[in-house]
């Protein structure tokens, strides 16, 4: 049934999490050569494993796949990678210490006759691929110098430079500002001219007509459907991703700030590795009451440092950090925890103990802040402990077998769920979020984003850092934006474009002033 | 209760290996492993030795499985103990008062001297970003060779052949309920505080959650700092303890020897270590290396299987029971998926047909 000449096919691909989370549910998937193939999907529906498994970085629990009719069986990367499959992933595997020529030929270096690497040779190949695809960078500097936009164009030459002629590109645009990201679409073009073939995932349904040749929409581990890319809508999209009509905006109506919560004063913090530069650079800062402040900004640029001086991670060089009206600069993490909430970007390591259970997850920062689940004695109180987390998986909707299940068992969006309901339980006046909704599924988003407001109109200050304008459009009363540790920019949602804010991120607009 | 199955097979699974081990070096594996038995339960004093065994183990498995359990690598347990049994001994040998004033005194003395000799790669740690694994591991050197000096030198007992200090004063020995050495009763005592301690009070709470994840406890307020100091301390004064027992105990030699207790300091580190997250099986395996290390000296004079057999038994089930542990789930895991990618596949081929 299956065209024989078909470039690439995988057929009834089924891959199982141990023990029973399907992540991919009898897919089967055709792929032209010279295309750029887009998949999109929630998070969690199942395209990167769909793509890891063809990159053979996943076994597949069971399914074949065939290159030009031919039955592979990929044990690694390696295998692949002869076979002309190459993959950028999210994150890069670069090694920053290195320059980008020792990066790109790492594992495939050129050796003379006694078997000493013979760098010039390589250089000269490398050069000329540079050259061919109009990459104008120093090939003997350090990788760490350059943006995350230019590391991601070293992946893609790394990729080309092993002669792959199949390139899987992971969500390459999370981590782009809007101009980088039209840089990046140049590149694919050019390539696909070459007749590569492009294997693009997103979850951006902009960029996905913007570019692609044929769509497939997966959703839950399961392929809904593959189209050309001819006549289809974001409401097309985004109904097959969700497998219901969705709304793209937060319900947020405007209401009127009331007192300042966070000031921060002149605040800046010297980077400890790269001498004279300047992590946080003098800034200065105030979320008031009923109001979120979205802090948007290119990875990178002095974000993350700031919600660690806020919650007291890490100290500025300089400056004062309040909350109230009281100084708390000084202040341990444990006392600053008395009046902020706090939800770090990274879940696993940072927001939770995945081994122990929803109640212990639940229970941590109430142990000393919530008095009530306490005796008289400072025994804890294991009823009405236990009560609190079934509370809070009820009011948060957390779907799990019991409090008792250890957090790893959950879905990201849960296990966010428990977070969320552990740090707006705390009812402190500020909320400090690094990029809450991360990795998360559309429902979760939408039912976090909702839950956000929702402390807003219940007074609360919330900082929000997002890498992801959109939702910084929609939940923010006020945007900054940050750029080698400045904030360059601060503009209303409503009176300012994504194309504005994204030349603040890049340093293209503002830094004459 | 997976947990429990679990620990039971590993330890069926360890003796079968034992056995396989003792047949093919000619021995008879039943009839040993009834020696075992009989001489480690079936008598009154043999029981009495096996419980006081037990005590110690208690003691040391549980400081171990304090430390690694709220982060905590403390290697040091042989330097604490020969530390807690130096000041036992000193106190015991010349304070004569009346029980009830000297063994409270030199138990805590004891519980005392090996909580600061922890404490100290506690503030190496804190002060200068010193390993404790490396530390405390190096400490134990410093120990042995202080005590195996004032055996032979300061301390030595004049009228015996051998480095040993003299015995302290008979008043200043445990005394027994029946055959069962007081040791016993405090050991379960101290199981029973500790226990309530780590399960039912904040700072229990916060010694758990730091060692599953320290900056996770950290960030949400956790004093870490200061619990690693204290969880060091309370590691070491258990271990303190438990070289007091072994300088006080009615079934012990009542006297410093060389090497005291260095088996059974790495004893400790077995049982907290095949006891995981669950300190209720510090007990069960305390009592269980107990009866096989009792059992081990009569099964040698009864079958002339070597007494040092249960050392490899001991290894064999630690081996066995941690990776039970830890493969057990991913074993059952993988067939469950396999099954269930059959399943699928099929239930979604049909319509097609």
């Amino acid at each position: 049934m299956q065209a024989e000449n078909s470039f690439i096919r995988m057929e009834s691909i089924v891959k199982i999490f141990p023990p029973s989370n399907v992540a991919l549910d009898n897919v089967s998937v055709e792929i032209e050569e010279g295309k750029v193939h887009s998949f999109i999907g929630e998070n969690g529906a199942g395209k990167s494993t769909l793509m890891k498994v063809l990159f053979g970085l996943e076994p597949a629990t069971s399914g074949q796949i065939y290159i030009h009719g031919e039955k592979v069986n990929f044990h690694s990367p390696n295998d692949a990678v002869a076979k002309g499959i190459g993959m950028v992933h999210q994150e890069f595997m670069l090694i920053p210490s290195y320059t980008i020529l020792e990066n790109v030929i790492l594992g495939y270096e050129d050796t003379n006759k006694i078997g000493l690497l013979d760098l010039n040779r390589s250089r000269k190949k490398l050069q000329a691929l540079c050259d061919q695809m109009g990459f104008d960078v120093n090939l003997d500097e350090k990788v760490e110098n350059y943006s995350v936009a230019i590391q991601q164009k070293v992946e893609i030459i790394k990729q080309l430079y092993r002669e792959v002629n199949v390139l899987i590109l992971d969500e390459p645009t999370a981590v782009l500002a809007p101009q980088e990201a039209d840089e990046l679409f140049k590149m694919v073009e050019s390539l696909k001219a070459e007749g590569k073939t492009i294997l693009f995932i997103s979850h951006k349904l902009d960029e996905i007509l913007q570019i692609s040749d044929t769509v497939t929409v997966m959703r839950q581990g399961e392929h809904v459907w593959t189209k050309p890319n001819v006549g289809l809508t974001k409401t097309d999209l985004a109904e097959a991703m969700v497998g219901r009509s969705v709304l793209f905006t937060v319900e947020k109506t405007k209401i009127e700030h009331g007192e300042p919560v966070l000031e921060l004063k002149n605040i800046s913090l010297k980077s400890d590795k790269v001498a004279g530069r300047m992590l946080l650079d003098d800034v200065n800062l105030t979320v008031h009451e009923k109001e979120i402040v979205g802090v948007a900004g290119v990875e990178g640029n002095g974000q993350y440092e700031l919600v660690q001086v806020v919650i007291g991670n890490q100290f500025p060089d300089e400056g004062t950090v309040s909350v109230l009206g009281s100084d708390i600069s000084k202040d341990t993490i444990r006392s600053r925890r008395e009046s902020i909430s706090y939800i770090s970007q990274d879940r696993k390591l940072a927001g939770s103990s995945q081994d122990d259970s929803i109640q212990d997850n639940a229970f941590m920062s109430h142990h000393y802040l919530n008095d009530s689940l306490v005796t008289k004695n400072k025994i804890l109180d294991k009823g009405k402990i236990a009560s609190f987390a079934d509370e809070l998986i009820k009011k948060y909707n957390v779907v799990c077998e019991s409090r008792k299940a250890p957090i790893k068992s959950l879905s990201g969006g849960n296990q966010q769920k428990v977070i969320v309901g552990r740090e707006f339980g705390l009812e402190h006046p500020l909320l400090v979020l690094d990029q809450p909704v991360r990795g998360l599924d559309v429902g979760s988003i939408e039912y976090i984003h909702s839950r956000i407001i929702e402390q807003r109109d219940a007074g609360a200050a919330v900082l929000l850092v997002s890498a992801d304008l959109d939702e910084l459009f929609s939940l923010s009363d006020r945007i900054i934006v940050m750029y080698k540790g400045k904030i360059v920019a601060e503009r209303i949602p409503e009176d300012t474009t994504r194309n504005e804010i994204g030349g603040y991120m890049l340093g293209s607009i503002g830094d004459s002033q | 209760m997976k947990k429990t199955v679990v620990v039971i097979l590993g330890v069926l699974l360890a003796f079968i290996v034992g056995a396989i081990l003792l047949s093919a070096q000619g021995y008879h594996p039943i009839e040993s492993y009834i020696s075992m038995f009989k001489n480690s339960l079936l008598t009154k004093i043999a029981l009495g030795n096996t419980l006081a065994r037990m005590a110690i183990f208690i003691m040391l498995g549980l400081a171990a499985y304090f430390g690694f359990n709220s982060g905590v690598s403390n290697l040091g347990l042989f330097g604490q103990l020969l530390m807690g049994a130096l000041v036992a001994t000193l106190i015991g040998q010349h304070l004569n008062a009346s029980p009830v004033i000297a063994i409270p005194l030199m138990l805590i003395a004891a519980a005392i001297a090996g909580g600061v000799y922890s404490g100290i790669a506690a503030l190496f740690r804190l002060g200068f970003g010193m390993n404790e694994f490396i530390t405390t591991l190096m400490m134990n050197f410093i120990a042995k060779y202080l005590i195996a000096y004032l055996v032979t030198n300061p301390m030595r007992d004049p009228n015996s052949q051998w480095p040993m200090s003299r015995p302290i004063l008979q008043s200043n020995v445990f005394s027994r309920i029946g055959d069962i050495d007081m040791t016993v009763f405090l050991a379960i005592l101290i199981f029973i505080i500790v226990f309530l301690y780590w399960n039912f009070t904040r700072r229990g709470y916060e010694f758990r959650l730091t060692g599953a994840n320290n900056l996770f406890a950290r960030l949400g307020g956790c004093e870490v700092n200061k619990n690693f100091f204290s969880s060091m301390v309370i590691s070491g004064v258990l271990a303190g303890i438990a070289g007091a027992f072994l300088i006080m105990g009615s079934t012990q030699q009542n006297k410093l020897i060389p090497n005291l207790g260095e088996t059974n300091a790495s004893d400790g580190l077995m049982i907290a270590i095949i006891s995981g997250q669950s300190m209720p099986s510090v007990l069960f395996f305390s009592l269980f290396f107990g009866i096989i290390q009792t059992g081990s000296v009569g099964m040698q004079m009864d079958t002339n299987v070597p007494s040092e057999f249960t050392v490899m038994l001991q290894a064999i089930m630690v081996l066995f029971v941690v990776a039970f542990r830890d493969y057990s789930e991913l074993f059952i895991n993988l067939i469950k998926a396999r099954s269930k990618s059959r399943k699928l596949r099929t239930e979604d081929h049909e319509p097609v047909c």
